[in-house]
């Protein structure tokens, strides 16, 4: 009998089966135990569909009026300088994903993202810190201590939206063996200290008014 | 070549299927999410690389696992731990129920990952991982299905002379 092949599963799974190969999928499934046994092992990998999760918008850290039009906004990713020495080639990951769009690199204000953290780690913490000094505990949501990373891979439980703020923004992920005091997290980054056997991940937001095309002549 | 609404389009209705994918060689969900945007954002920085006689679903799905092997390769050659990533892979496959052909199947993809050029090691992915038929591997290498069984054949002697 011939299974079900890694190609047929993709074409399945992003709903691209003509109904005559989607009907033979489902009957072979009715027929094939090894392939119900890769369909159950396959409903344990990621989910198909990002479920946007309830939304909110940042608080206006900033504090400086709206300024320009449009903003666009670049994200660079790097081991943040903050992480001592060895922990610079540490293994945790912090990935931002922007719900149901296409991530460009660039995003637009009303665009939602939301954040992953990924550690073998006990003890994570998401801060956003603005160039103003003002900031946010993005994970766990309004926290003063790290949150306990149960599971190896955590999609943070609240989602953003990107607000029309222009300058610089830095969503900072602490990955570390023992519980993290924001206040304490707060104290070094804003003096620029480094933090002891802490994996510090960084995304680095610029948000700048876009210039508008010229006119044709 | 896609445009930006087609690739709106391919992204709500493949980031699952292509996160999927990466997952089933990579064996993480972490770097299977980072090789999905990956994925998307190559699309977004050349739509013209889409060739447009083929269907979009494979050259994802093509893209995705070329993505996903060079990604491997470059993890594992800082921890030499290719068993174990192999073995891994193989909880995703319906392995072959002859010991020797499984025994087989195993070793030509772990060097196919190791050593072979992107395309060889997507056809011999394809071909003893995948449970694809040479159609389907021709189609997603954009070669003839003689080229990919004489790609394959020639991988395999050269494995067996490497052998003995």
């Amino acid at each position: 009998m011939t299974h079900i092949s890694a190609l047929t599963w993709f074409s399945y799974e992003s709903k691209s089966l003509s109904l005559g190969a989607w009907l033979g999928l489902r009957v072979h499934l009715v027929r094939c135990a090894a392939c119900r046994e890769q369909y159950r092992r396959r409903q344990a990998l990621a989910p198909l569909q990002m479920r946007a999760p309830r939304t909110w918008g940042l608080v206006a850290i900033a504090g400086a009026a709206a300024a320009a039009a449009v903003v666009l906004l670049t994200f660079t990713v790097q081991r943040s300088p903050l992480g001592d020495e060895l922990t610079m080639k540490g293994s945790s990951r912090f990935v931002l994903h922007q719900v149901n769009a296409v991530l460009r690199g660039e995003c637009q204000p009303g665009d939602v993202l939301q954040g992953e953290v990924f550690s073998s780690r006990p003890f994570g913490l998401v801060i956003l810190l603005s160039e103003s000094g003002a900031h946010q505990v993005l994970f766990p949501p309004g926290g003063n201590r790290s949150a306990v990373l149960k599971d190896r891979s955590v999609r943070m439980p609240n989602s953003w939206t990107v607000d029309r703020e222009v300058g610089r923004e830095r969503f900072i992920a602490l990955f570390s063996d023992r519980p993290l005091v924001v206040s304490d997290v707060l104290s070094a980054l804003v003096q620029g200290q480094a933090l002891a056997d802490v994996e510090v991940v960084e995304h680095r937001c610029t948000k700048s008014p876009s210039v508008p095309a010229a006119e044709p002549k | 070549m896609l445009s930006p609404r087609d690739i709106d389009a391919l992204y709500r209705r493949a980031r699952g299927a292509v996160t999927r994918r990466a997952q089933s060689i990579l064996g993480n969900s972490a770097e299977a999410q980072d090789v999905a945007q990956e994925v998307f954002a190559a699309l977004v920085e050349s739509p013209e690389a889409f060739r447009a006689d083929a269907a979009a679903m494979t050259y994802l799905f093509a893209l995705a696992t070329k993505m996903s092997i060079t990604r491997l390769r470059k993890r594992l050659a800082r921890h030499e731990a290719w068993e174990h990533a192999v073995g891994l892979m193989w909880s995703f496959a319906i392995p072959p129920s002859d010991p020797a052909l499984l025994a087989e199947a195993k070793q030509l993809v772990s060097r196919a990952l190791q050593s072979a050029d992107d395309v060889t090691a997507t056809i011999v992915l394809g071909h003893c991982f995948d449970g694809m038929n040479q159609g389907e591997v021709a189609e997603l290498v954009g070669l003839s299905r003689v080229t990919v069984n004489q790609r394959l054949q020639a991988f395999r002697a050269n494995l067996q002379e490497t052998a003995s």
